[in-house]
């Protein structure tokens, strides 16, 4: 910060009425770069009461999984803890998260599916 | 409650999106729905939008990342998002609250701004439509700004000619000729 104020004094000493051209130097720093929004994870929680084959039909239904992809993810949600099940945007990612939990609620299971924003 | 005109725009995005077999009807889908809405396309216009170039950015983004409803899945059907209900969820209530009976399409525009990381409100702000310059239009007409209309887009070319000059110019900045 303080070496690039230098650098601007310099500038406006050897060009008193031209730092105005120099704009891109100076408005990169003044304004952030808008940013693309970020993604979010869709992930679902272990517990002790969803059966398995529960998790593995919410994960072929919603998240369109083949029947091994879908037994790999179970598994790591039960030995880990969680996973990850699909990455969306932040609208996409919120809506069907409620879809899983309502339609795990209906079939009066706990399963919780949640989101994270993306870091990467 | 909707009026007439927004209620068909309404209708004919979700035509769209069933056609497609889009999973989803998102906040992306409203926006590009708006573009054809006379009264949410006079705003943008108003406030220096370049449609042509929305209406590409959303339907690229729409059809690279909502989920399709797979060929032989016939009891799934086009849902609005939770993003899609805030939306006009927030619209209904700007109305309602302020006296009006009828939600318009640049009622539904302004709701739009309010949400979160959204694509469609990143692409706006692309093209340097803040939410302010959306109210503004809507609550004092064009009157108040007579400049603004033919000047942004001139402004706008002008940058991309002139690429060191990068940033947001500000409209109001632009000093109105004397008409």
């Amino acid at each position: 910060m303080s070496s690039f104020e230098q650098v601007r004094l310099s500038l406006d000493k050897d060009h008193p009425n031209e730092y105005d051209d120099d704009g891109s130097v100076a408005v990169a720093t003044a304004k952030p770069k808008l940013k693309p929004p970020p993604k979010y994870k869709v992930i679902l929680m272990n517990d002790d009461y969803t059966p398995m084959d529960f998790v593995v039909e919410i994960l072929e239904q919603f998240f369109r999984m083949s029947r091994e992809r879908a037994t790999q993810v179970m598994l790591m949600v039960h030995t880990q803890g969680s996973a990850v099940c699909g990455v969306y945007t932040r609208d996409v990612a919120e809506t069907r998260a409620e879809q899983v939990n309502r339609y795990s609620r209906e079939h009066q299971h706990p399963l919780m599916c949640k989101v994270q924003k993306a870091t990467d | 409650m909707l009026n007439k005109d927004l209620e068909q725009t309404l209708n004919s995005a979700f035509r769209e999106a069933r056609n497609k077999r889009h999973e989803f009807m998102t906040v992306e889908h409203l926006l590009l729905a708006l573009l054809d809405n006379a009264s949410a396309a006079d705003v943008l216009e108003a406030c220096g939008a370049d449609i042509q170039q929305l209406r590409e950015e959303l339907t690229k983004f729409i059809d690279s990342t909502t989920p399709h409803i797979p060929a032989g899945d016939d009891e799934r059907e086009t849902q609005p998002t939770l993003g899609f209900q805030r939306v006009l969820q927030r619209a209904v209530f700007h109305v309602q609250s302020s006296g009006k009976k009828e939600v318009n399409g640049a009622n539904v525009l302004v709701a739009i701004f309010s949400e979160q990381e959204s694509q469609a409100v990143y692409f706006l702000k692309q093209q340097e439509i803040a939410r302010i310059d959306v109210v503004n239009y809507i609550a004092h007409g064009i009157s108040r700004y007579p400049a603004i209309k033919v000047l942004k887009p001139l402004v706008r070319n002008w940058l991309k000619k002139t690429p060191t000059r990068k940033g947001r110019v500000h409209v109001l900045w632009i000093p109105t000729p004397s008409t």
